[in-house]
């Protein structure tokens, strides 16, 4: 029954509890029983768990019965947590009536919460704020419910308070979601439209959709057709998201939230946020909101091992078989041979995917420095849009440059604020305004340009105010900038791979620090070996890495081979790690030196 | 072929805190230990050329070395390790008398200042006493270690230790560097330890004063007069077969490396025995020919194998060819772990 169905989310920043409350909600509902609990259940991938964050979204299916005596279904559709993945975010979102926001009895709103508080307003959802952690010694709910009221707008005063952790109050939050959210829209009979919020890739039954049914039903045998998209399946399965995988069902209709397998091959097919319809009676206009998304953040990934070029292929293939995101293309470099340039949504994008390969495949990379997206003008007119600063035309052949620029929320103690505000600064960030969202806290506005965030600034930003500063970003556009590249050169040779595009305001203070800390990385070699930082053949600075002087184990303890050969073996390995640049052998840190400048 | 004999004494007056070796300060158990020993022995029907005590510091339990050695049978070149702090004259003349024929001292240094800083129980002094002792006691063949690169080391102060080798007339050197291993307590303590280069120069120093002195080098950390080289040491670096006996010594025999494990307790109830057997095959074999054998300044007999490693090394200027052998130049003694690295 529609009128009984309530499809909500959690808006919640890290750490406040959001995987614990929805645990909670499970273990309630009956859905899981405790026993067969693994902590943080929607959170099954391990560098999920590990990093405390949601990487996917998905969806969960409860069946409860409430107060009134009605059976209701509530459909849980867990959202990834972090700026990276802002627009997915949006699309589990638009899958919902509404939205429980859990704030932190201690600690209160962060940017992160009121980003996509923001966000789920703008699609109209209810938003139930949930005081979590009352608990705490450090727990101060009323005065976090007033915070929630003058900040977000929305009365607070009776928002159940909790401890998720304690399972103290968890009863009022269903009551809570079947009294406050109203039960879906739409038209059973009208052309079917689903929205796509994620999606996943089985080996066995090929890309399995995440949908949130808008208008109409879909059933096994039916054709459907992504309306963005343009590909054509006819539907194997159709059914529901419960806590163990996935539970077949005759249909999906309006106002539901489950899943369609349809033997597609790739998530590239189902992109999030693109509507399904019915191929032979499909819907004159699609959903609002669908775009494509485009990667921010590039890098070059290569084995340190030439000969597995081709599974590091095949590893990137079969992640992005689940990551429409990711996208990746073959590249050669001089430095490294043969490997990908790949574009990620993010950073943290970044790191997972190439954590993910590592650990799920076995593999050992190298990865060149992030690169933002670079907009060229050449004097001929002709406009290149360059990820890869090896690609970069030479100065004479540019006209101007540009850059992608972001608009940034930066929530931090009122004692910090200066602090924050010099980070910008150096940072070259344009100060908009500032307004207080209580009486210790402001909201920082600033523009700033994205390849001045994307390395350490959330680093930066974490220790200069003690952790307490959050921050949220949004791409805002290209502005004009005077851009160099910086060329490092080791005993004579350029390294491509170490070649970045840099502010010509920074260019020579980042080119002696990465000097400096190539110097550090770089083990003594059999000569002495010069690095060199450049700006269109000129040096700009110099240190040496002296040749190696010693290398020699001298004694054996009474006859114990095996130990010694151990040694050397293990120097052995550590030496095939290394990467053959020219004449010089590079550790893999090397290449990621000129990102950690600040450590 | 006769074998090596190696028996490991795991007990010292007092641990060294640069010294990660098996061994332990409390004595009482020595006489126990020693039994088991002379049990362990028992498994084996070989003849040996060559025995080495080492430790520990075997001197530390006097009495029950003796004891050992008397029930060891003769052998060409017999070994024992001592500590200058913890022998007498009687002690000397008892080993003498049980068979023992060659003495090697863990001098370490002759200036108290240096003897300090690595936690030695015993003075320069001492040291020089010793030396005096065992010939008294009629040692003729006595070799002493020298650490180098020590805290507070100069290539003056080497200088200064070397000069009193040759004062004592000493026909046998083992000169080690000092490395700071893990788990001991100078790991991480900050040490005004001389640098890479200083260490280097403070190397080449000894070298080229003890070959003047008439002492050659035979291998990475040893010099001595010719016929004076250490016959049991050559055997670890040349493949010859060598039984451990006792806590954490290590045997090469009948084509496998295996080694006791380092526990007193286990070792005397007759635990621990031979653990980690690995088989050395014919292909190991030829490599351990290469890495090991390297380590001897005379080089390895060379008929073409390994083509592109020890080419590559050559060019490298850390290998040399002649006369159908090749050997480590002044540069490879300084990287041999480049070169052995290659071989593993």
């Amino acid at each position: 029954m529609q009128r009984n169905i309530r499809n909500f989310s959690i808006i919640a920043h890290i750490d406040h509890g959001k995987s614990t409350l929805a645990d909670r909600l499970l273990e309630l509902t009956g859905e899981v029983e405790s026993r067969d609990m693994e902590d943080q259940l929607l959170d099954n991938m391990e560098l999920e768990r590990e990093r405390g964050i949601t990487i996917k979204a998905r969806a969960v299916r409860l069946n409860y019965r409430a107060k009134d005596g009605q059976d209701y279904v509530l459909n849980l559709i867990d959202t990834p947590g972090h700026v990276d993945f802002n627009y997915e975010v949006s699309r589990s979102l638009a899958a919902c009536e509404g939205a429980l926001l859990v704030v932190d009895a201690a600690q209160g709103i962060e940017a992160q919460t009121l980003a996509n508080t923001y966000l789920a307003l703008d699609h109209n959802l209810e938003i139930l704020p949930v005081i979590n952690k009352i608990d705490l010694p450090s727990a101060r709910p009323d005065a976090v419910a007033q915070e929630i009221e003058d900040v977000i707008g929305i009365p607070a005063m009776d928002a159940p308070r909790i401890s998720a952790k304690q399972g103290i109050n968890i009863e009022e939050i269903p009551e809570y979601i079947v009294n406050n959210i109203p039960a879906p829209a739409g038209d059973p009979e009208a052309p079917p439209r689903a929205l796509i919020f994620d999606s996943y890739y089985d080996s066995y039954k090929g890309v399995i959709v995440y949908v949130r049914v808008m208008d109409g039903r879909f059933r096994p045998g039916m054709r459907i057709r992504f309306m963005a998209g343009g590909g054509e399946f006819d539907v194997v399965e159709t059914g529901y998201l419960v806590p163990d995988g996935t539970r077949p069902a005759a249909e999906l209709s309006a106002g539901e939230v489950g899943y369609i397998a349809a033997s597609i091959k790739t998530v590239r097919e189902t992109q999030v946020g693109d509507t399904v319809t019915d191929a032979e009676n499909p819907a004159a206009e699609p959903l609002e909101g669908y775009r494509k998304v485009n990667p921010m953040v590039f890098c070059g990934i290569y084995p340190a091992d030439g000969a597995r070029y081709n599974d590091l292929r095949d590893a990137l293939e079969k992640l992005q078989l689940n990551d429409a995101s990711l996208s990746f293309e073959a590249e050669t470099s001089v430095a490294l041979g043969f490997g990908f340039r790949c574009g990620f949504l993010g950073l943290l994008h970044l790191e997972i995917i190439q954590e993910r390969l590592e650990r799920e495949f076995n593999l050992d990379l190298v990865t060149t420095a992030p690169s933002v997206v670079y907009r060229v003008v050449k004097t001929d007119g002709e406009e290149l849009m360059i990820s890869n600063p090896t690609n970069l035309p030479s100065p004479a052949e540019i006209n101007y440059m540009e850059e992608p620029v972001v608009t940034a929320h930066i929530f931090v103690p009122k004692d910090y604020v200066g602090a924050i505000m010099e980070l910008c600064q150096e940072r070259r960030g344009v100060y908009k305004d500032m307004t207080y969202v209580d009486a210790d806290r402001a909201d920082l506005h600033y523009e700033l340009p994205l390849n001045e965030i994307i390395y350490d600034f959330f680093d930066a930003l974490k220790s200069r105010s003690r952790g307490y500063a959050s921050f949220d970003y949004e791409l805002q556009g290209y502005e004009k900038s005077d851009l160099v590249k910086l060329d490092i050169l080791l005993n004579g040779d350029m390294v491509d791979a170490l070649s970045f595009i840099v502010h010509s305001s920074k260019a020579y203070a980042r080119g002696r620090r990465i000097a400096e800390k190539l110097k550090e990385s770089i083990p003594r070699q059999l000569f002495e070996i010069p690095i060199q930082a450049a700006i269109g053949g000129k040096i700009i600075a110099r240190e040496t890495v002296k040749a190696l002087r010693k290398d020699v184990l001298a004694k054996c303890y009474g006859g114990d081979i095996t130990r010694k050969k151990k040694l050397l073996e293990k120097q052995k390995e550590g030496k095939k790690r290394m990467r053959q640049v020219g004449s010089v052998e590079l550790p893999q840190e090397a290449f990621m030196s000129v990102l950690k400048l600040d450590e | 072929m006769s074998s090596g004999l190696y028996i490991h004494i795991p007990f010292c007056v007092r641990k060294c805190p640069y010294c990660d070796f098996y061994s332990v300060t409390d004595r009482a158990g020595a006489g126990n230990y020693i039994d088991a020993v002379l049990g362990e022995l028992k498994n084996y029907n070989e003849k040996f050329d060559t025995i080495f005590i080492g430790g520990g510091t075997p001197t530390s339990i006097g009495k029950e070395l003796v004891r050992l050695c008397e029930a060891l049978p003769d052998a060409e070149e017999f070994t024992v390790e001592a500590n200058p702090g913890t022998v007498d004259t009687e002690l000397l003349k008892a080993l003498k008398s049980a068979g023992v024929n060659r003495l090697s001292f863990g001098v370490q240094s002759f200036n108290d200042n240096e003897l300090r800083a690595l936690g030695r129980i015993h003075t320069a002094v001492q040291a020089e006493e010793a030396v005096s002792m065992a010939r008294t006691a009629g040692f003729d063949n006595i070799s002493v270690d020298l650490m180098l690169s020590t805290p507070f080391q100069t290539a003056k102060s080497v200088k200064k230790n070397l000069e009193k080798v040759r004062e004592l007339g000493l026909d046998h050197v083992s000169a080690y560097s000092l490395i700071i291993e893990e788990g001991t307590p100078f790991y991480g303590a900050e040490l005004p330890l001389p640098s890479e280069d200083e260490e280097r120069e403070i190397y080449w120093l000894t070298h080229d004063f003890l070959e003047d002195m008439g002492l050659k080098q035979y291998e990475i950390s040893n010099f001595a007069r010719p016929g004076r080289e250490c016959r049991h040491n050559i055997k670890y670096w040349t493949l010859e077969p060598y039984i451990g006996l006792g806590a954490a010594a290590h045997s090469y025999h009948g084509g496998r490396r295996c080694g006791n494990a380092p526990d007193i307790a286990a070792y005397v109830r007759g635990g621990g025995r031979n653990v980690g057997s690995e088989v050395v095959d014919e292909n190991e074999r030829l490599r351990e020919r290469f890495w090991l054998g390297l380590r001897m300044t005379g080089g390895i007999a060379y008929n073409g194998e390994f083509p592109d490693e020890v080419g590559k090394l050559v060019k490298k200027g850390l290998l040399e060819r002649a006369d159908g052998r090749i050997r480590l130049t002044k540069k490879g003694i300084d990287l041999a772990n480049l070169v052995f690295m290659e071989f593993v």
